[in-house]
């Protein structure tokens, strides 16, 4: 992993290493001059063993998860590089036609060897590039004679032998150098891979398959994967071999370059050779053109808008392109942006609008003819890929675990104000004999630290070994689908310290807030072990708090002016740390979070009155709806929760005034509040959206929602629930009154936990926050399987799809089907031929007459006539089945359908919108009337009017994208080619006997490279991959419940201690030890059951809710919101028993308390 | 009324030493004690001299190194765990110096947890709960938690719950030992006043003189040895 949060690993590893050794500084330097305070805070530790490895595990799982997520990044980044290294060795750069050409075929370029050699002579004296290879590439089927085993994609390579050198020549998989220009007539090189596929080695026959003949070649030697070997199937000959073969002589594919350098460092050097290169090839005229038709207000404003929201990388690249457009010259650096393919994206990007129509129209043309050739850097974007991989990756690891992280913090938390609460008389006494509550503080942070230390190495440990034991179950996974790919376990140093550092500095950070908070005591209240309800202070004044908050805002300043002080006096210890605080605090984290801080405990009085609430609640409402600046569900929904919240407490602050107690009050409201709160999350979206129609029409709802959600949700849950818990327990009274034995139990069991709201409210909101979160990602997952339930109507009533390799083409499938062997005719119902063409089309009429890029599936009439597609909506006059209007599509190739994606407005990955292509009708409309169109063929520029007249329903759209559907015989006519079939489809009269067949028409079809595949068990693979990947990173998430059963461990050793003389008075009054026993584990068996359930209810409401807009929004009939009950039982159960087994410890101590003792002391 | 019915505890020889790492304390070095049925007994002696221990080991809830303790005709410490813990149920009460209470129940669900435990019926337990309540005068108290009452209330709670089983021996650990003079005055008041009416033994461990002089009968105790029975008997 390269990067985290857009921060290059590296550096975020110095800085959060400076951060924790500057933190350990300032520990050592507070202990070497407070050592009693150290003294008082490490002795406890080795004093209770048990008690400390049970902190020791509740700190250390924040970390784990994190290491977990890195550490799979990692593997992944690595696994991704790994094969970019070693697939393409020295291989740094292909250059390769930018245009189709006359003489072309379909897919397939060519450069004249003339402009090669004129190339090579030019580039001849450029030290940063050690080779250049003219390359003939050609995809073709082969067999094996010998035992009739196919390859349908072999990549044929033709390489000059006498430029081999250049790029470190071939290997020999048995050891060697492969010499090309030894090979003789009929004899070539096979991969590994190859050789591995089709059984071969060395000697043996391979026969290729041409467009009018079949070739044999013997195999010369098995070369080590890699280079020109490639990693897929390759055999590789001479290129003046392979030109013959193919009668393009003095022609070839593409030129490939080496940088000077190995496979590694060569690659240092990518991003200026290509840029040279782009600036070579490139006609200077048009680029010219191009920048004083770009130089435009507008566009620049748009660009610098475009650069300021780009990642890094790109951001780099749009500053490259932005000063080029600024400059006074053709510069050679806006010549390479011109040529790079993401800087390309975002100029057509921002071209597609409506005001920039006309600039869009030239900039195309103008595009077009830039260049010759594209050079393609494709170790430097494969590494790159790798590295967006493994970041995605681990944010998308983080995201999903922030409940499970925050719970983390939140037992951390817990922890440090049990341990405070076991050391409050202790406390007391150190301050009634003159410590300073910042004394109280440091022994915590002690105390803190030495935890911390120990904790985060082994969390660290655990969740590396937690990603390797993900990634070994992956690779399992995934091994049925491509074997070729395997994830190797790899952490590296920055990820290691990364982990530490991070899980470090946030249990200090959360030790150091946690000690701050309970070193606030009153000395009396502490010493006489007696509740701080009763020794209660009035809060702040207002203008306590203002200074407050003015010292937060100059904190550097005032530590600074400390430390002058203690310099002048010569005292350097404190003067030291002053300074260090002083320079840690300009550290924007710290210093906002200070101010933060203050900012809150100034509006604290106020939000606690409600009113405060209400405003901020407004003021997101208002922010997120007409055109306010954050247009999300989320803060929508939030500002809701906060206005009802307020509302609560308003209310509160009102009848407090009157004679009612504070306990019914309390109740009431809460209760009241926190039924609102939930009420408004329960309903879903498309009903609110009903309610208040345009108001939140166009709120986008993302992931964010379900943080938001979750957060209201189980906050108003446990709120509502704490605060009515007598009820629960009246209930489980009437429901075991019959066994009279266990009420006595029952009533403390219950009693305890609601005696301690904060801490059993803790608990509660993180397992419910976890179970939440684990219940919808179980329940979608399963959800959207549902609609994999009805293959043949998914495939559009096909059952079996076969690809021919396009140098290949078959001729006329049906009579070789009727001549072959191996298929029985009878057997096939149905056969349908297609070609996937990439084109760009617009609307006649439409408002936007941008062009887009969409898939054109050039369909034959066999496909035409037996494809069975449900059809959304069908053009007036044209009939209201799919049959009629498939035939119409028939008897005239003017006329296409399309599917729903082009009807809409969508979000794309990482928020960006991706624009509806039409605007004639709407996926939800319950009628429409024919459009027009118009399609361009890419290449060739050439435009065809069409028009649209059926929408393709969006249950096909599973796993098979569909595009835009029509005859073969509209687009024929504009490319320089014919366009081959390449895609068959086939309905068999029998569905369960499509495996066989599938493999019957492969052998049928071997000379043109057939490769076909079962479509239901294509789905059920796909399908079920996705499933268990999902059902992985669940279990991955399911780390954070070990964070609330943790903090039940916790709670309940603790509980322990708290009540030894409790639990001797109950013995003495005749609870038998198994009573005592068993009142702790209903005790914790309350907290996890109520968590469960509060988890479970709330996510299952949300993922119904869920289910039902993304039905109503994206149209997608076929799901059906579903449960997936054994999963759910499994995870439930096991956590319930774990809850339990957390317990069973303290609980056994707890039988074991002997009275008399437990009586005697206090 | 045989000699053995007429003494509702029969202890003799009790030995109990407290062994903590290597440190032996002993704490009761033989005591025989016999304590009459409806009897109230105050055991006295310096700090120190085993007074708290002989409660615990006569009550049951500590073991004993060696000697018989016999209470009601049972051979209190020959008992399984399970059956002592029965019997203190059903047949004993106890008040202590720090009231013990649980926090986190209010008065009557604090008295009514020896009933419940003996498995009476919950409405009747509530029932006789607060008709103890209202016996040592905190009718208007019972739904308090006991951080809500003062000393002197949360000890009367203690004692309701102690007798609410009707028991028929109360043990009694310092039971005025943290209370103001007045609060002490009224807590001893209540007790004999309900000895006299119940019937039932009180056996008080205290270090109160005035205490001592409202018992029935004082035992003396030093260096874990009864030096005076208050019956003419002792070391």
């Amino acid at each position: 992993m390269e990067k985290l949060f857009g921060i290059p690993m590296p550096v975020l590893m110095m800085a959060l290493s400076g951060i924790f050794l500057t933190a350990m500084l300032v520990v050592v330097v507070m202990a070497l001059r407070n050592s009693v305070m150290l003294k008082m805070a490490i002795r406890p530790i080795s004093r209770r063993p048990g008690m400390t490895a049970l902190i020791i595990i509740g700190v250390m799982l924040s970390t784990i998860i994190m290491a977990a997520a890195f550490g799979t990044a990692d593997t992944l980044t690595y696994s991704i590089r790994d094969i970019a290294v070693n697939g393409l060795q020295e291989i740094d750069e292909v250059i390769v036609p930018a245009r189709a050409a006359e003489g072309d075929t379909f897919g397939q370029s060519f450069i004249a060897m003339d402009r090669y050699r004129q190339l090579q002579a030019e580039l001849d004296g450029d030290d940063r590039i050690d080779g250049m290879m003219p390359q003939y590439t050609a995809n073709i089927p082969a067999t094996n004679p010998a035992d009739g085993l196919s390859e349908g994609q072999l990549n044929l390579v033709g390489v000059d032998p006498a430029q081999l050198s250049g790029f470190g020549g071939l290997r020999l998989a048995a050891g060697g150098d492969a010499a090309v220009e030894s090979l003789a007539d009929g004899e070539a090189f096979i991969n590994e891979k190859a050789a591995e596929e089709l059984e071969l080695q060395t000697g043996g026959e391979l026969e290729l398959y041409l467009e009018d003949r079949s070739v044999l070649f013997g195999v010369k030697g098995v070369l080590e994967n890699g280079s020109f070997a490639g990693i897929a199937p390759t055999m590789v000959l001479s290129l003046n071999r392979a030109q013959e073969l193919f009668d393009r002589p003095g022609q070839i594919s593409s030129i490939v370059i080496s940088n000077r350098g190995d496979e590694i460092s060569g690659n240092d050097l990518s991003d200026e050779v290509t840029r040279d290169l782009r600036v070579r090839f490139v006609d200077r005229e048009v680029a010219e053109r191009l920048k004083v038709l770009l130089q435009q207000d507008a566009f620049i404003a748009a660009l610098a808008e475009r650069r300021d929201d780009a990642v890094l990388d790109s951001r780099e690249k749009l500053d490259d392109l932005l000063a080029g457009l600024r400059a006074a010259d053709l510069t050679d650096d806006l010549i390479a942006a011109f040529g790079d393919d993401e800087t390309t994206a975002v100029m057509f990007d921002i071209l597609d609008d409506e005001e920039m129509r006309d600039l869009q129209r030239e900039a195309v043309t103008l595009f077009a003819e830039l260049g010759e050739f594209r050079v393609l850097s494709i170790k430097s974007d494969l590494l790159r890929g790798a590295e967006a991989a493994g970041t995605g990756v681990s944010a998308f690891f983080l995201t999903f675990s922030v409940f499970s992280i925050g719970s983390g913090i939140l037992l951390i938390f817990l922890i440090f104000v049990l341990l405070a609460g076991a050391r409050k008389s202790e406390m007391g006494m150190a301050r009634a004999v003159g410590a300073k509550r910042r004394n109280l503080v440091q022994m915590f942070v002690f105390e803190g630290t030495a935890y911390a230390l120990v904790s985060a190495a082994i969390g660290v440990v655990l969740g590396l070994g937690v990603s390797a034991l993900m990634v070994d179950i992956l690779n399992r996974l995934f091994s049925t689908f491509d074997d070729d790919f395997t994830l190797q376990i790899h952490f590296t140093l920055p990820t290691i310290v990364v982990s530490y550092c991070l899980g470090m500095i946030i249990t200090f950070a959360t030790v150091a807030v946690s000690a701050y908070r309970v070193s606030n005591l009153n000395i009396v209240a502490a010493v006489r072990n007696l509740p701080e309800s009763l020794a209660q202070t009035a809060s702040p004044r207002l203008s306590t708090r203002l200074r407050g908050l003015l010292a937060g805002i100059v904190r550097p300043a005032i530590f600074l002016w400390r430390g002058l002080r203690y310099l002048v006096k010569l005292d350097f210890v404190p003067a030291l740390i002053h300074l260090v605080l002083a320079v840690l605090w300009l550290v924007p984290v710290f210093w906002l979070a200070d101010i933060l801080i203050q900012l809150f405990r100034l509006a604290w009085p106020y939000l606690l009155q409600g009113w405060l609430l209400i405003l901020i609640g407004i003021a997101l409402i208002a922010a997120s709806i007409g055109i306010g600046p954050l247009q999300l569900w989320s803060a929508f929904g939030g500002g809701v929760t906060l206005v009802l919240a307020g509302i609560g407490l308003s209310v509160r602050t009102l009848i407090a005034r009157g004679d009612m107690s504070p306990e019914t009050h309390d109740r009431a409201v809460f209760t009241a509040t926190g039924v609102a709160i939930l009420v408004f999350w329960a309903l879903p979206g498309s009903l609110i959206e009903r309610i208040l129609g345009e108001i939140v029409d166009d709120l986008r709802g993302d992931i964010d929602i379900m943080f938001v959600s979750g957060i209201a949700m189980v906050g108003a849950a446990v709120w509502t629930v704490m605060y009515n818990a007598d009820l629960i327990l009246r209930a489980l009274q009437a429901a075991t009154s019959r066994f009279r034995q266990l009420r006595p139990v029952l009533v403390t069991a219950v009693a305890y936990p609601l005696s301690s709201k904060f801490r059993t409210g803790l608990t509660l909101a993180m397992f419910a926050l976890v179970i939440f979160t684990l219940t919808i990602m179980s329940v979608l997952t399963e959800t959207f399987g549902t609609q994999f339930a009805e293959t043949r109507v998914i495939t559009g009533g096909w059952d079996i799809e076969g690809n021919v390799n396009p140098t290949t083409p078959i001729e006329d499938i049906r009579s070789d089907i009727a001549r072959s062997d191996h298929i029985r005719e009878s057997e096939i119902e149905a056969i349908g031929g297609y070609t996937t063409i990439p084109v760009q089309v617009r609307e006649v009429e439409g408002d936007d007459q941008g062009w887009s890029g969409v898939r054109f599936i050039a369909a034959d009439d066999g496909y035409l006539e037996s494809s069975s597609y449900q059809l959304k909506l069908i053009a007036e006059g044209f009939g209201s089945s799919t049959g009629e209007v498939f035939e119409a599509m028939r008897n005239d190739p003017t006329l296409v359908v399309v599917d729903g994606s082009m009807l809409d407005t969508t979000q794309g990955q990482g928020g960006q919108t991706i624009d509806r292509v039409f605007e004639a009708v709407d996926y939800d409309d319950s009628s429409m009337s024919p459009f027009r169109i118009e399609l361009r063929e890419p290449n060739t520029r050439t435009v065809t009017e069409l028009s649209v007249v059926g929408v393709i329903d969006r249950v096909h759209d599973t796993g098979f994208g569909i595009g835009m559907v029509g005859s073969k015989s509209a687009i024929e006519g504009q490319l320089p080619f014919p366009i081959p079939t390449t895609t068959y489809r086939f309905r068999v009269v029998h569905a369960e006997g499509a495996e066989d067949i599938a493999k019957d028409i492969e052998r049928s079809f071997l000379e043109h490279g057939m490769d076909t595949v079962a479509l239901e068990g294509l789905l059920d693979e796909q399908f079920g991959a996705t499933r268990a990947f999902f059902r992985l990173f669940t279990g991955f998430m399911a780390l954070g419940l070990f964070v609330g059963i943790a903090a039940l461990g916790v709670v309940s050793t603790r509980a322990v201690v708290e009540r030894r003389q409790q639990i001797g008075m109950l013995r003495a009054i005749g609870h038998r030890r198994s009573m005592i026993q068993l009142s702790f584990m209903i005790e914790s068996s309350f907290v996890a059951v109520l968590g469960i359930v509060i988890g479970t209810v709330l996510g299952l409401v949300l993922s119904y809710n869920a289910v039902i807009d993304i039905r109503e929004d994206q149209g997608l009939d076929t799901i059906r919101f579903a449960i997936p009950w054994a999963q759910m039982a499994i995870i439930l159960g096991l956590t319930y028993l774990f809850s339990l087994l957390a317990t069973y410890v303290p609980a056994r101590q707890a039988s074991k308390v002997y009275p008399a003792e437990a009586l005697r002391y206090e | 009324m045989s000699d053995q019915n007429e003494y509702i505890v029969d202890a003799t020889g009790i030995h109990k030493t407290y062994r903590t790492g290597k440190v032996t304390v002993p704490a009761l070095r033989g005591i025989d004690l016999r304590i009459r049925r409806g009897e109230m007994v105050a055991i006295m002696g310096p700090s120190g001299c085993g007074k708290t221990t002989t409660l615990n080991c006569l009550s049951g809830l500590d073991e004993i190194d060696s000697g018989t303790v016999i209470v009601e005709d049972q051979v209190i410490h020959d008992l399984p765990d399970d059956d002592r813990s029965d019997y203190r149920a059903r047949r004993m009460g106890f008040v202590f110096q720090l009231y013990n209470l649980l926090p986190v129940l209010s008065a009557v669900e604090n008295v009514e947890m020896p009933l419940l435990v003996s498995g009476v019926n919950p409405k009747e337990a509530r029932q006789r709960s607060l008709e103890l309540l209202d016996q040592v005068g905190l009718a208007d108290r019972t739904d308090h938690l006991p951080s809500e009452l003062s000393g002197g209330q949360r000890q009367r709670v203690t004692i309701a719950r102690a007798l609410v089983n009707h028991p028929a021996i109360v043990w009694a650990d310092e039971p005025t030992g943290d209370l103001d003079s007045e609060s002490a005055g009224e807590i001893m008041e209540l007790m004999t006043r309900l000895n006299r009416d119940s019937g039932e033994t009180f056996v008080i461990v205290t270090h109160s003189r005035e205490v001592g002089e409202i018992a029935d009968r004082i035992v003396f105790m030093r260096d874990g040895l009864v030096t005076d029975d208050g019956l003419g008997g002792g070391d």
